[in-house]
Formats: structure tokens, sequence, C-alpha cells
């Protein structure tokens, strides 16, 4: 639709309201199916941080594994803590 | 001029207690306002779905201080807004990370209209504004509280939106084509 550089805003304004009139969403959902995507919304993060600190503790519960290996594999005074043990009176 | 559908109203309607009904009258409106500041069909539709789901979190908090199409169509320019900027941000990802419209959009740009050639010359706001005071009848007031913005402005910013539309409108279609592209705010 063309509007005439001598026309006024009214015609305008009548160009807008044939434009926008057509415009129709092609579907109108149920606002069930709103809400319903919305009760649902928080399992996705709680999922997610549920996940991530279960793979934080075992990270932890495995590095710990691995320190106290390390550490009390070569310890040297162990051998005289077991001396003293065995030959206490 | 409003339409029908605003004729009808949804003044009465308290989005704490009768938001389905609130949402059956402002549907259609609601998508049109974000589709005129989107200016893309799909887009749109995925948007009016996004801005009903805010404003259904929201009901609760809605206060009487303007009526709620008003509140309804401020949280659907907000979503609206939102996307723009997070799609202006995408475009300085990384190649592989930002996918640039295909094909079909351009397709669909040349099948755009002469009032959405006019409306894409206004920044996304003051395609809100036309809308809501143009189409929806809304007082500058509810547009002031629909866009956040002082009332004061609404008036000049429609009227300098007003020239804009009606140069564009006037137009022939090689000026058209030639003419920038930028907004006006």
């Amino acid at each position: 639709m063309t509007v005439d550089p001598e026309h006024t805003d009214s015609d305008v304004v009548a160009a807008l309201h044939v434009e926008v009139s057509a415009w129709r969403p092609s579907r109108v959902p149920d606002l069930v199916e709103l809400t319903d995507r919305l009760a649902d919304s928080w399992r996705r993060p709680v999922a997610m941080a549920s996940a991530l600190g279960a793979a934080g503790l075992a990270l932890l519960l495995l590095l710990s594994l691995v320190v106290v290996g390390l550490a009390t594999a070569n310890v040297g005074w162990a051998g005289s803590v077991k001396d003293h043990l065995i030959h206490m009176p | 001029m409003p339409t029908e559908d605003a004729q009808r109203g949804s003044r009465d309607l308290d989005p704490a207690t009768q938001f389905p009904e609130l949402y059956e009258r402002e549907y259609v409106n609601v998508f049109r306002a974000i589709r005129a500041m989107v200016l893309n069909e799909q887009e749109a539709e995925d948007l009016t779905q996004d801005a009903f789901t805010r404003a259904y979190r929201a009901r609760l908090r809605y206060k009487p201080t303007a009526p709620p199409g008003a509140w309804l169509h401020r949280i659907a320019v907000n979503t609206a807004i939102s996307h723009l900027r997070r799609q202006k941000l995408a475009r300085f990802l990384p190649m592989r990370l930002y996918q640039a419209p295909d094909d079909r959009d351009y397709t669909r740009s040349e099948a755009r209209t002469m009032v959405e050639d006019a409306l894409a010359d206004l920044s996304p706001k003051l395609r809100a504004a036309v809308y809501l005071h143009f189409y929806l009848g809304y007082s500058r007031e509810e547009v002031a509280h629909a866009l956040n913005i002082p009332s004061g402005t609404v008036a000049s910013r429609i009227a300098k939106a007003m020239i804009v539309m009606r140069r564009r409108l006037a137009l022939p279609d090689t000026e058209q084509n030639s003419a920038p592209g930028r907004w006006n705010r």
C-alpha cells in the first residue's frame, strides 16, 4: 500500500491497520501447555546442579584417596613406629 | 482507532485471578506488538510464548498502576528487546557459534511489505510505540508504561516516527531500496 506524499498521518495509520490486521500467530497454544512447561522448568537446573555436586564430591573423594595412598606409602618414620610397637615392653 | 480486540478490553481483568481470560484476549495483540518489533513471524511466535510465560510467573506481583494490557505489553516489549540484544551480541561470537541467517531470511525480507519496510526504519521501541498508540489506541501514559519511558517523550517520539513512516511510505520502490536502513530512535 503506497501513501501519496501529500497524504496525512491518517493514511499511514490506515496502512498500518491493514498490514497489522493480517498478522496472526499460526496457532495460539493452550495456556496449560505454557504453564506445564513452567511447572517443569525447575527440573533441569536442579538435575544439573545435583549432577555437578555429585561429580564434585566423587572427584574430591578420589583425590583424598590418592593423597592418603601416596602419603602413607612413603612415610620415613613408619618403620620405627612399627619397631617400637613390636618391642614395646 | 482501537481494534475490536482492544475495544473489548482487558482493563477489568486481574492478572492474578483471571490470567486465562487475559491470555485469551491479549494473545494476538501481544503477538502483533512483538511481530512489529522483531519483524519476523517465527521469532514473534516463540517470543510471545516466552512473554506469556514470564507474565504468568509475575502475575501475582501485578499492581494496578497501569491497565493489565499495558503491563502485559511491557513484559512483551522487554522480552523482545532482550531477544534483539542477544541477537546483536551473537554477531560478535566466533563463526562456528554464530549461524548467519540463511537464504530464507533473504526471501522473507524480499517479501516484506512497504509498511514493514517503514517500520524497519524505526528502532524496535519506536515500532512498539507506533503499534500501541495507532493500532491498539493506547494513551500516551499507557504507551509510556509499556515502554518504560517518561510519558512526556512519547508524543515527540511518536510524531517523529510518523514523519519517518510517512516519508518512507511515500517513496517510490527505487528510492526505498537505496534509502539508509539506520534506525530512528
